[in-house]
């Protein structure tokens, strides 16, 4: 079955972001928002839904429009959809999600300058078809949210020891001395993490 | 395609685009707004509950308790001598009372930081000189620097500060530079808190804007002190 999936050319264009063409640990592009919305795990996971939304969006309507898009404004005309979409997917979380967009406050509107998403539509969708550009954006949205669910899951574990707000660490650990570590909310830990998650990944793709 | 009808297509592509786009973004934006105005309502309210200890912000609870919980609240205005009045005044109040006695009361602030204006509540115990608690719920300063005013460690160390010295002279609340400890001397650490390092302008401009609103307040909280009534 999974041998018969994997013929299909949107399964390969699904895939290959996940893992050896990875927008973060390979590519390395949205490491800005992958700093700030990792140091809880539920802003973190909203965060990629509401960048796999834009980015898929955008990927089929420029896919669409890829035969009558003027060549010479095309970049406009993909910034034009983006943040289109992005302030609709901000009107929509402050509708009905309003704690975590505030959580999230300028990171949603900052979608916008994700460099995956304008990288996507000019290198992937104005050459493809819709369908193609559908599981291009599906697949770059959760390689980069594979990432940074990952390490919002390490910075919030050892930063605050919690998972999704629940305490998950057991407060005898605490009264037996243990504490939790304080650079993991802070921005550099999300670079060193991104980084050793870059080396494993090198690693294992070279082993 | 000569250059001259490529750019005409260009003009017209760009007109329609945003045309489409905009009326897109009308319509969503108009459909989303009561939903959008009940939230940023309820979460007032919940700033306003927290700072009069009726609510934490760990707690995972509905909003229907939480409207519910907020009917404790009373949401009076200050008149010009001090009493409280239903009829609006520019001195809005939120008061917690049990029994017709006074617990606590909050009060609306709000100033400018580095970036931006910067929107909170401030509370004070039923003494009139005892903070109970700050809190904000509306600003644009910088993740990490002035966004910090957010945090739970600069704003518990609001909490049992005093507004007034030992000879009843109102102060308000300081934000030093650095850390208290550093700065004024042990007898004045109940008028002081530590500011945020890296953001002194934020820092600088809360100090400011606290005490101009508390000074508002003051024909209030003076009746409180001076054990005078302050029901109409």
């Amino acid at each position: 079955m999974l041998r018969a999936i994997k013929k299909y050319k949107s399964y390969k264009v699904f895939a290959e972001p996940l893992s050896i063409q990875n927008p973060v640990s390979v590519l390395v592009l949205g490491i800005c928002s992958a700093l700030a919305v990792t140091i809880q795990l539920k802003p973190a996971i909203v965060m990629v839904l509401a960048m796999t939304f834009v980015l898929t969006c955008s990927n089929v309507i420029v896919s669409l429009l890829r035969n009558v898009i003027p060549s010479n404004i095309r970049i406009i005309v993909e910034m034009v959809l983006i943040s289109a979409l992005v302030i609709l997917a901000d009107q929509f979380l402050r509708a009905y999600m309003f704690d975590v967009s505030k959580q999230l406050s300028v990171f949603v509107g900052l979608i916008i300058t994700n460099c995956i998403i304008l990288g996507r539509a000019e290198a992937f969708a104005l050459a493809q078809n819709p369908w193609l550009s559908f599981w291009d954006g599906i697949g770059n949205g959760l390689g980069y949210g594979m990432i940074l669910v990952v390490v919002a899951f390490f910075r919030e574990l050892f930063g605050a020891g919690t998972l999704l707000g629940f305490q998950v660490i057991p407060p005898s650990l605490y009264e037996m001395g243990y504490s939790n570590m304080g650079m993991m909310v802070y921005a550099p830990a999300a670079f060193i993490l991104i980084g050793i998650f870059a080396w494993i990944q090198a690693e294992w793709r070279e082993g | 395609m000569s250059s001259k009808s490529s750019n005409l297509r260009s003009i017209l592509f760009a007109t329609g685009l945003s045309i489409i786009v905009s009326l897109a973004l009308t319509f969503a934006a108009n459909q989303l707004k009561p939903l959008q105005e009940q939230n940023q309502k309820l979460d007032q309210q919940k700033n306003i509950m927290k700072v009069l200890g009726l609510y934490s912000p760990d707690e995972m609870v509905s909003a229907e308790t939480l409207i519910k919980r907020y009917e404790q609240v009373l949401e009076l205005y200050v008149n010009p001598n001090g009493t409280l009045s239903k009829t609006e005044t520019e001195l809005p109040i939120y008061i917690l009372a049990k029994q017709n006695r006074l617990v606590a009361y909050a009060l609306p602030i709000s100033g400018y930081g580095l970036w931006s204006t910067l929107y909170g509540y401030f509370s004070m115990e039923a003494d009139g000189r005892t903070v109970k608690g700050i809190t904000f719920y509306a600003h644009g300063e910088t993740p990490g620097l002035g966004a910090e005013c957010d945090q739970p460690w600069f704003q518990e160390q609001f909490v049992g500060k005093k507004i007034v010295d030992r000879s009843g002279q109102f102060v308000s609340v300081g934000i030093v530079k650095g850390s208290i400890e550093n700065v004024v001397s042990e007898s004045e650490y109940p008028y002081y808190v530590d500011g945020i390092s890296g953001a002194t302008v934020t820092s600088v401009g809360i100090q400011n804007f606290i005490k101009a609103d508390l000074l508002k307040y003051e024909p209030f909280s003076s009746r409180i002190r001076k054990r005078q009534s302050v029901w109409e």
